[in-house]
């Protein structure tokens, strides 16, 4: 499973301010014999979870040997003569280890996807020619606007015609009358009131929480959608150790203030790969 | 209709007609198309489809309307008018006795034979007749026995000798909820373009279309999903066909709808009626348009009422149309699924028909002087009405709850020009545009009563916009949610409102939520889900959309679709259809997006009529668990996801078709090396003798627990 | 699933196995004493002592009364499996590698390294298993066939064809078919680009799923030597298994390249993997070494799996119930 199991442990080590959680409770099993189990548990930015799990006692049918039960008779010899239990040799795993289904099909659409045109072009599958070609003009499109939004771009670029007409995917600069986010509206020198230490420039002061992204997305693409306003110090993405997933939340340190500044003003609200981004300045961390 | 002057044996006719064939109307398998009737002629060919009653659809000729009344005294000449007019005293209440209607057969001696035959100007009243005084008590020694002439006709049929019936091979029905489970949770669509009707998949993640059905001239006009998406219409010459989808994929025809010449269609919201109209042009020129107005019953195809008239007694009010028109639909139902109720306005009154009986309720109508416009709650049977001032009453919004026909709630206004009623999607609320006059008459201000239904005692406020003298280009309720939005001011770049009926801690009370100045924007479109709105800038805007958050209130994206004409969001809330129709010559065709305005697809189809998304039964869950299933998505149930993308990957139909090889191929490759195999068993039991053979074993019980399903969700503290 | 961690070896381990009832399992390691587990619950029922080497492979009786190892020590050993006491010792002047128990028992290959300028070889003794210790010779002294092998040493053996045929997996990729009456190479195939690390049989014995460091796994007809199938991964196959009961193929080795840089191995990363079998697409995986896993195998039913890794971990494996009614592919 993806989010830390409840360790009882856990809940002694709650933040001031939290409230506390219900202890595991278990009903059942009911007509059916369907046990619930309910437990409640933080993970590690102390979001309190729910889980609840239902489980049945299923009985199997096994072939138990005959001589299967002389053989678990037989004396202990050589060093297990001497074992006991303390010595530990055989430990059950108290932690559940699943069987993790493997994502076979990110490969496969990969395949289909042909990044390379000419492959796209020869292949006799209409709809991976489109898709790829959408895919990497929107791509490109994409990079257009961020450069554009950031001044990089002199003119204003005329996206390849996809559809017949012109279709952004960006949300534009702010048109004069145009509805206008409350943190964008008062662009006063140093872009603001945003934090005490805005003349700082120490790395923790310019790192930016970007939430709310798709499980597909890589450092990689963090990079690629960061860097344009300025350089990057550090990112970091977190990452589930089960399953390789990303946890749909990273960490983005720019080296210079005003950079991280621009970033959060332009990807704020970002719509990328069907989730709309936050991007925001980073609680101070607390202590690991 | 032109009228045939005796019954018509429908075998005979269809024996002259298709002389070559085997016996039997061949209702299977012809194209209605091929089949050309001059209009209005059915050539007495009875409807196929239906219950075993067999019911004359012509209301002047036959014996439908007729009635035979037994175990009537029978009396002698001079007792004769006696009983005559106490038998007109009675079915005379009834329905409409024709002229010389009543006859009383008598004998040789002038005694009445003890029955006699009524004949009614309608067959529905002949059936009431029947319904209503068969088992009459005239007096002790007589209860009437009432029968339809036809069931006469029927009964005496009967063969003397019984002979069991033939047992009737069991007909597979086929599923035709299969669409709902579509393991990859696509939506359908129709779309109509140049002789084509095409149904289709709508695979968004995949970004296109997939075929379903197509049929070339399947409708002669447009098509129409029914409103929970299991039927389609088409529209023909000699009426209506509804046709179903298989779990194959084929459309399969349903039902028809006997109605020559009818235009236009609706269905009852949960589907057990079906409505077909047409005008009829007038015969002289002193006689006005005429309408003719069927209700059918939707599984069996048997006309239950059939309403008739001139136009001008029903295009009233909000009804009315320009030029004495009449808009469509003008028979409204009651919000729900029972269809129990519709409703129409007449002159100062209000009939509301039940549809057990297809009669008013109480069989009369609502006096409502004045009244100019109604509209059900989509919930349930609960009517919002609008009178206009008449004498010394003042025009009024009354809130009305039905069958009782109880007020619930009145409001007075005054100075009243104009009223519009707009209901919430759910019935949670109810928003009345007041257009009032100015002191000076000269110019009106807008304000909005807003009633919140759900609340006791129906609380209502007044919203005015803050500019009172703009004028409201467009109003919406959001689905599933509390909030509306308004599009008000000059016309070519006016403002988007939004409002909230509850604030964040959930207590009433209207309050503006933001304001986007100078939007060239013409249209809402609210996600059937809520949350999310299109605003749209249609016909000389050119097409402009935005898909805005209300939640963050943000743009999520703009976005053009040059010259688009309609704008439709799917069922779900996750795509958005925009189209560009046949009222352009150019660009003809539709695109796909997301909800969050990210184009999918575009399919450019020139002469493009139509598109509409299938619609879907309503979801069996409740609004609350509904609410919190899409607040916490993401962490819902973690295992779906993975199976879906499986799933996703099973239904790849080269994927498919790959493994299909391999596993053959593998097959293959197994049984030409069976005989090795078998070879290196047999000699193993050879070698080892007696211990090649499976050990001694017992079959043992254990009880496992096993993890059926793990639900992992943020939690707050409740 | 909540697999048992037998920690018995403090050294890598090079070799898991099932007896034929699956209730007993077998491990050799580079630390010098096999073990034997309870199956079931992964206790140690005992230790074999009296290598002086990493042991390689081993391989057990059909009626779970002997144990044969073969060890870097130049010796394959025979053992009363119950009790650890060993039966006889075939010494040899070149380190033992691989073992395999014919048909019937009667005879035993074994393989050696090449070492001191001999080449790698292949030799066939006579066994006697069911010679009660003390009555007889369990073994003769010196093997009754000895052929050599061509340059790269040979990782597994195995009999085919109701023994007439003798089967081998080398270094360098080969798959090699001998006449074993005459030592006779019948058949080679260069199956991989680089060394096979493990072969293991199909249940029916038809064919073997060979484990390479050239990052794949393949199956091979035995009669034919021709490929039939493929897994591709991104790293080093240690060990292969086939299910004795689905179509699944079980891989254990080495870690991708790209994730060397994170914190897998503290975290318990390193995966057993599964592929369809006919498919040739990984479905799943199951993680929890610290270290590469270098022998994989399925027990007789298939309901449970064990793995033995560099972490000097064996883990066993018994698979959830809705493992089997889950569509994996």
């Amino acid at each position: 499973m993806a989010r830390s199991r409840i360790r009882w442990a856990d809940t002694l080590d709650e933040e001031e301010g939290e409230f506390s959680l219900p202890p595991t409770s278990v009903r059942g099993p009911d007509s059916h014999g369907v046990k619930t189990t309910t437990e409640f548990y933080r993970n590690e930015r102390g979001d309190a979870f729910k889980k609840v799990t239902k489980t049945k006692v299923v009985h199997v049918e096994k072939k138990v040997y005959k001589v299967t039960e002389e053989r678990r008779n037989w004396p202990r010899f050589g060093m297990a003569a001497t074992e006991t239990r303390e010595d530990s040799v055989t430990v059950q795993q108290k932690e559940e280890i699943p069987f993790e289904r493997v994502r076979q099909l990110k490969a496969t659409q990969q395949e289909k996807k042909f990044t390379d045109m000419q492959a796209a072009m020869q292949s006799a599958d209409k709809s991976a020619i489109v898709g790829s070609l959408k895919d990497m003009l929107y791509k490109r499109r994409m990079e257009r606007e961020l450069l554009r939004a950031k001044g990089l771009l002199a003119d204003a670029e005329k996206p390849p015609d996809e559809d017949g007409g012109r279709a952004s995917g960006l949300p534009a600069a702010p048109k004069p009358g145009s509805y206008v986010p409350p943190s964008v509206r008062n662009r006063g020198a140093g872009g603001g009131n945003e934090g005490e230490s805005m003349q700082q420039r120490r790395r923790d002061e310019n790192s930016l929480r970007v939430t709310n992204l798709s499980e597909d997305v890589s450092e990689a693409d963090l990079q690629e959608l960061f860097r344009p306003f300025g350089p990057i110090s550090r990112v970091f993405l977190a990452v589930d150790r089960t399953t390789g997933e990303n946890r749909g939340f990273a960490f983005v340190n720019y080296v210079y203030r005003e950079d991280a500044d621009r970033a959060i003003r332009n990807l704020n609200g970002y719509g990328y790969d069907n989730l709309i981004l936050r991007v925001e300045y980073a609680a101070p961390r607390a202590e690991r | 209709m032109a009228a045939t002057m005796e019954p018509v044996d429908p075998l005979a006719v269809a024996a002259q007609l298709f002389r070559d064939q085997p016996p039997g109307f061949p209702f299977e398998g012809y194209d209605l198309e091929e089949l050309i009737l001059p209009d209005g002629d059915d050539m007495g060919i009875r409807s196929d489809e239906g219950g075993s009653e067999e019911e004359e659809v012509e209301a002047v000729s036959g014996f439908g309307s007729v009635i035979v009344v037994d175990n009537l005294p029978k009396v002698p000449d001079e007792k004769h008018d006696k009983l005559l007019s106490v038998l007109k005293k009675i079915y005379g209440q009834i329905g409409n006795i024709r002229d010389g209607g009543v006859v009383m057969p008598k004998d040789a001696a002038g005694v009445t034979q003890g029955y006699a035959f009524i004949e009614f100007s309608h067959p529905m009243e002949a059936q009431a007749a029947r319904a209503q005084t068969n088992g009459y008590q005239l007096d002790k020694a007589h209860r009437f026995v009432v029968t339809l002439f036809d069931d006469f006709e029927r009964y005496g049929r009967v063969p003397d000798e019984y002979a069991p019936p033939e047992a009737k091979s069991v007909v597979q029905q086929e599923n035709l909820h299969s669409w709902l489970t579509d393991k990859l949770g696509r939506d359908q669509f129709v779309v109509r373009f140049g002789d084509d009707a095409v149904v289709c998949w709508n695979d968004g993640r995949r970004g296109r279309a997939d075929e379903v059905y197509k049929r070339t001239f399947w409708t002669e006009s447009f098509v129409q999903w029914s409103p929970l998406g299991n039927m389609l219409a088409t529209m023909h010459r000699q009426g209506i066909a509804v046709w179903g989808g298989t779990p194959g994929g084929e459309f399969v025809r349903l039902n028809r709808f006997q109605h020559g010449g009818a235009q236009l269609i609706d269905f009852s919201p949960g589907e057990r009626y079906v409505m077909s109209y047409s005008s009829v042009e007038p015969t002289n020129p002193r006689e006005s348009m005429g309408i003719v107005l069927n209700v059918f019953d939707t599984r069996s195809g048997k006309l239950l009422r059939r309403f008739e008239g001139p136009m001008e007694e029903y295009a009233v009010g909000s009804a009315a149309g320009p030029q004495g028109s009449l808009r469509w639909p003008f028979f409204k139902w009651a919000g729900g699924l029972d269809d129990q109720y519709f409703a129409r306005l007449g002159r100062g009154k209000l009939c509301v028909h039940q549809s057990s009986d297809m009669y008013m309720i109480g069989k009369k109508s609502i006096e409502l002087v004045g009244i100019q416009d109604f509209e059900w709650s989509p919930a349930e049977p609960l009517l919002a009405v609008y009178t206009a001032e008449s004498g010394q009453t003042p025009a009024r919004v009354t809130l009305m709850k039905l069958p009782e026909k109880a007020e619930l709630r009145q409001k007075n206004m005054y100075s009243v020009s104009d009223v519009k009623i707009y209901w919430h999607p759910q019935g949670d609320y109810l928003a009345v545009k007041v257009d009032r006059f100015t002191k000076t008459k000269k110019s009106t201000t807008t304000g909005f009563e807003l009633f919140s239904i759900r609340e006791r005692d129906i609380p209502m406020e007044v919203l005015e916009l803050p500019s009172k003298i703009e004028r409201t280009l467009a109003f919406a309720w959001e689905p599933k949610g509390h909030r509306f939005a308004v599009v008000h001011g000059d016309t070519s770049r006016p403002n988007v409102s939004f409002y909230s009926m509850k604030d964040a801690k959930g207590k009433l009370g209207v309050h503006l939520v933001g304001t986007l100045t100078n939007k060239s924007v013409n249209g809402l479109h609210w996600s059937p889900a809520g949350r999310n709105i299109v605003l749209s800038g249609l016909k000389a805007l050119n097409g402009q959309l935005e898909f805005f958050n209300v939640d963050e209130f943000e743009t999520m994206a703009t976005a053009e679709h040059f010259m688009a004409t309609d704008v439709e969001w799917d069922p779900t809330g996750r795509y958005v259809a925009t189209s560009v129709n046949a009222t352009h010559q150019m660009e003809n065709g539709f695109n796909i997006w997301t909800f969050n305005g990210r184009l999918l697809y575009h399919t450019p189809r020139d002469r493009f009529y139509q598109f509409c998304w299938r619609p879907r039964m309503p979801s069996l869950l409740p609004a609350d668990k509904e609410a919190e299933i899409q607040k916490n998505l993401k962490s819902y149930s973690k295992r779906y996801d993975e199976e879906d993308e499986a799933l996703l990957m099973q239904a790849d139909a080269d994927v498919l078709q790959e493994r299909a090889r391999m596993a053959e191929e593998w097959r293959a490759w197994s049984e030409a090396r069976a005989a090795y195999v078998e070879a290196q068993a047999a000699f193993r039991r050879e070698v080892f003798g007696a211990a090649a053979e499976e050990p001694e074993f017992t079959v043992k019980t254990v009880s496992v627990e096993q993890v059926l399903d793990v639900r992992e969700e943020p939690y707050s503290g409740n | 699933m909540r697999p048992y961690l037998l920690k018995g070896h403090e050294r890598p381990l090079t070799q898991v196995k099932y007896n034929r009832e699956g209730d007993l399992l077998i491990s050799c390691a580079k630390n010098l004493y096999p073990c034997l587990w309870l199956a079931e619950d992964g206790r140690r029922l005992g230790t074999y002592e009296g290598h002086n080497g990493a042991v390689w492979t081993c391989e057990i009786s059909l009626d779970s009364q002997r144990l044969i190892t073969a060890s870097a020590d130049q010796t394959v050993r025979i053992w009363e499996l119950p009790t650890g006491k060993e039966l006889h010792q075939i010494k040899m002047n070149e380190p033992c590698r691989a073992s395999a128990l014919s048909v019937g028992e009667k005879l035993l290959a074994f393989t050696t390294d090449s070492f001191m300028g001999v080449p790698p070889q292949i030799h066939i003794v006579d066994v006697d298993l069911q010679a009660a210790p003390g009555s007889g010779p369990i073994a003769g002294d010196k093997p009754r066939l000895t052929f050599d092998a061509p340059k790269g040493r040979i990782t597994r053996v195995g009999w085919i064809e109701q023994n007439r045929v003798l089967i081998t997996s080398h270094d360098g990729g080969f798959v090699r078919r001998w006449d074993a009456e005459t030592g006779e190479m019948l058949q080679e195939a260069q199956v991989h680009e680089d060394a096979i690390q493990d072969m293991q049989f199909s249940a029916d014995g038809s064919y073997v799923v060979t484990a390479s460091l050239d990052k794949a796994a393949k199956l091979v007809d035995v009669t034919t030597l021709e490929v039939l199938k493929t897994y591709k991964t991104g790293r080093f196959v240690q060990s292969a298994a086939v299910s004795p009961i689905l179509d699944h193929i079980l891989l254990g080795g080495g870690q991708d390249a790209s994730q060397v840089t994170t914190t897998s191995a503290k975290a318990g990363g390193f995966e057993a993997r599964f592929f369809h079998k006919i498919y040739t697409e990984e479905f799943g995986n199951v993680r929890g070494h610290f270290g590469p896993i270098n022998s994989v195998a399925f027990s007789p039913d298939g309901r449970s799996f064990v793995t033995g890794g560099e972490d000097g971990y064996v883990r066993v494996h018994h698979f959830d119930n809705d493992f089997f009614s889950t569509k994996w592919l």
